[in-house]
């Protein structure tokens, strides 16, 4: 069916007002309200379905009806304009575990696209990747894998690269062997009302600038929050993420990402971790039962990560600001590799913070410092890893400063 | 051209009845010439008999005045298919020649490429079986990508938007009977290759690919002169040995590196160069590609994933075990595989090379592990 519903409607739209056409009338009345095509399960439900994404045109939403459609094959959206509609995110369910074919379950690569009211469950790679486009928008969502804690989960659920407008709503992803929602090397971003559970990054944005992160629940990751900077991809030093009231908890999942991948490099417990990251803010957030620490700041160091080759790279993480957070619980069973760096404290601190500035820059108006204000009774460790200070300082007055707030995306 | 097949034997066959007709005219043919009539009608049309790029059965690919054969000095791997390679320019219109980057072909231009496989890996005589073929229209400045699928009588080809697994029967090169899945992508897979900057591109019409030698009439002549000769250009091309001219991979005429990385640039390039698929991943095939960390040399891997095996280095010289390209070349996995293609068979011969390459490379630095 369904593709030619496409072309019925358009019929009817043109015949309805001569009202002679009951056969298009009838089709007509097929179509749930808001749906240009309407595609149901079945053995040739992918062959309707790409071609009616490919039918669609800017402004036209293809629909999907309740149901579990099995696709062996990747799913792509090419045109600009176009929703992709579920009849809700738990009835439309696209199943993945036959795929053989694409690294994703859903690649768009059209502008201004919309998924919404679905899930996509099981894929072998990656959930939903926009590759390089404007305005893409994940709304009421789900990506998803069951097993738990499993090597054979694919990677990434929601994976925008390279976007320009990135929103992600009312929307789930659990069992991400990497990161559950992650944002890559993008600009302008809102993840809001959102959950991440059982992944290894719970929320992730890699080399993205000005992301607004609020309302958002990442809970029983390795890791809830990652606000990284990595060298040798094309878009540098992110910078700019603002984080606000989030409720970031209990992030204690033994890490099980691919060895070898960045991801599997950070110790288990962390609520948010700023890496190499500069102007940052974590405001007005609920950091709870993070066995390592609540937030953790700091450059990209050797003792961790990998050697690199990048001369635009800049390895320290500065000019953040935290402030205003409610942190209870964190820090009471540190992972060992937080241990090496804090001297062995333990328990350790709500905010660990590298104390490494850029021998280079002058910081004479405070710009670069790492701001730490109104946090409550929270625990504070400047763990001197670069020797700057001569001494590990646990007094918060030391990092007492502040910054402009951040306005963020609305 | 290297026989390959039965259609390359046909098609050298036709090749020198096609270079005489060219040279007589042929009185039947209103469109005939070095160029030929743009069919009437919208793109894509229905079928691929309605092109009107062939005489005779259109199994045997037989073109006609105008449909002019090419070849490639390193070509993409697709399942170990043979290919057939045309490019029509529209009546009149001529390519402009490019030493670096695209050729410029005028609107009306259609490229034409199908894909077979042999009945019998042992024996070429016995016939193909046409799978698809492949046609890049250019129109509006920009090309357009059209697949279109043989029937089972092999009599016809049918557009086909959405893709299709085929079912492929065939004796293999031991003898025996197989049977393998191959995948005719859908359109928007066409974007996945050819796109770079928002943009679909010819892939193998960039001189280093063309500035090859092939068989013409009986005799081995240099392609980009032979099309010049054919009248193909707006203006001469330079010499063929003034020019860039990748390796045939699999050849003993160059050195290993320069197989290599012909071989990476016809297999990888298309998505790894600035402003491609894999752009954003910073490793970059290109063959012209100067810098090692750039094509892999110690680079870590951006987002691979799972993709990395657990290696470190996207190529640790002297290590192919631990070379992460090459896990990768080497699997089957959706997630793992590259080229992110729909294939179905690993280029076990594209594998050594790249695994002689990297174990031939000086480990007089070594990359840091991390």
């Amino acid at each position: 069916m369904k593709r030619f519903t496409v072309l019925l409607q358009g019929s009817m739209l043109v015949l309805g007002f001569a009202g002679a056409c009951s056969s298009a009338a009838d089709a007509g009345e097929m179509l749930p309200e808001g749906c240009d095509a309407l595609v149901e399960p079945g053995a040739e439900a992918y062959t309707e379905l790409l071609g009616a994404l490919m039918d669609a045109q800017p402004g036209q939403t293809v629909c999907m009806s309740e149901g579990t459609f099995d696709f062996v094959d990747e799913l792509s959206i090419s045109g600009n304009g176009v929703t992709l509609k579920g009849a809700g995110r738990d009835k439309t369910i696209l199943d993945f575990s036959g795929q053989t074919i694409g690294a994703n379950g859903v690649k768009v690569s059209g502008d201004d696209v919309t998924i919404t009211a679905l899930t996509v469950q099981e894929t072998p790679g990656d959930g939903i990747r926009g590759d390089d486009v404007k305005n893409i928008t994940y709304d009421d969502v789900a990506v998803k894998w069951g097993a738990e804690a499993s090597l054979g989960n694919g990677a990434y659920g929601f994976y925008p690269v390279g976007c320009d407008g990135v929103t992600i709503r009312n929307s789930l992803v659990v069992g991400a062997r990497d990161a559950g929602i992650y944002v890559g090397q993008s600009k302008n971003v809102l993840v809001e009302d959102s959950e991440a559970y059982g992944n290894v990054a719970g929320i992730e944005f890699e080399n993205t600038t000005d992301a607004t992160l609020r309302r958002t629940h990442a809970h029983d990751n390795t890791a809830g929050v990652l606000i990284f900077n990595l060298p040798g991809l094309p878009v540098k030093n992110g910078q700019r993420t603002l984080a606000y009231d989030n409720i970031i908890e209990n992030n204690n999942v033994k890490n099980f990402g691919e060895p070898g991948t960045v991801v599997a490099l950070v110790p288990p417990g962390i609520g948010f971790m700023i890496l190499a990251a500069d102007n940052n803010e974590i405001r007005n957030n609920q950091i709870t039962g993070n066995d390592s620490n609540g937030v953790l700041i700091v450059e990209y160091t050797d003792m961790l990560f990998s050697t690199y080759d990048d001369a635009e790279f800049n390895i320290y993480a500065e000019g953040n600001y935290v402030h205003d957070n409610t942190f209870s619980g964190n820090g009471t069973k540190p992972d060992p590799l937080i241990l090496t760096v804090t001297g062995g404290k333990n328990p350790s601190a709500d905010m660990l913070l590298d104390g490494c500035t850029d021998p280079a820059l002058d910081n004479a108006d405070g710009a670069l410092s790492n701001c730490f204000t109104g946090n409550g009774a929270a625990t504070f460790l400047n763990f001197d890893l670069c020797g700057q200070a001569g001494m590990m300082i646990e007094d918060i007055e030391s990092v007492n400063c502040t910054h402009t707030p951040l306005v963020g995306r609305t | 051209m290297r026989a390959r097949g039965p259609l390359a034997a046909v098609g050298s066959l036709v090749l020198s009845l096609a270079v005489m007709l060219a040279a007589h005219g042929c009185d039947d043919d209103p469109c005939a010439g070095p160029t030929r009539c743009v069919p009437s009608g919208t793109f894509p049309l229905p079928t691929l008999t309605e092109y009107d790029f062939f005489q005779g059965k259109l199994s045997e690919q037989n073109p006609k005045d105008g449909v002019v054969p090419y070849t490639v000095a390193a070509p993409l791997w697709a399942d170990q298919a043979g290919k057939g390679r045309f490019i029509v320019l529209p009546e009149g219109g001529k390519i402009g020649f490019r030493a670096d980057g695209d050729w410029e072909f005028p609107d009306g231009t259609i490229l034409v490429k199908s894909f077979y496989f042999d009945h019998d890996r042992r024996d070429p005589e016995a016939g193909a079986r046409i799978l698809e073929t492949r046609l890049l229209v250019r129109g509006a400045g920009a090309w357009k990508g059209y697949t279109y699928v043989w029937n089972d009588a092999q009599t016809e080809a049918t557009v086909l938007r959405t893709g299709k697994h085929l079912m492929v029967d065939f004796i293999d090169v031991d003898g025996g009977a197989k049977t393998e899945e191959y995948i005719v992508p859908n359109l928007d897979q066409c974007s996945s290759c050819h796109e770079r900057d928002d943009e679909d591109h010819s892939l193998g019409l960039i001189t280093p690919q063309m500035n090859l030698m092939v068989e013409r009439d009986g005799k081995m002549v240099p392609q980009i002169a032979w099309l010049a000769e054919q009248g193909m250009f707006k203006a001469t091309p330079p010499d063929a040995g003034s020019m860039l001219a990748f390796a045939d991979p699999f050849g003993t005429e160059d050195t290993l590196e320069w197989r290599a990385r012909s071989y990476l640039h016809g297999n990888c390039a298309h998505c790894h160069q600035p402003g491609g698929g894999a752009g954003k991943s910073g490793l970059v095939f290109l063959a012209t590609e100067t810098d090692p960390a750039k094509y892999g040399v110690c680079k870590l891997p951006a987002a691979a994933g799972p993709g990395t095996g657990g290696r470190p280095h996207d190529i640790v010289p002297g290590d192919p075990d631990n070379s992460i390209i090459l896990f990768r070349m080497n699997s089957l996995d959706p997630e793992i595989k590259m080229p992110e293609l729909p294939n179905r068979v690993i280029d076990a011969r594209g594998v050594q090379l790249i695994k002689d390459w990297i174990s031939a490379m000086p480990t007089d630095s070594v990359c840091i592990e991390p």
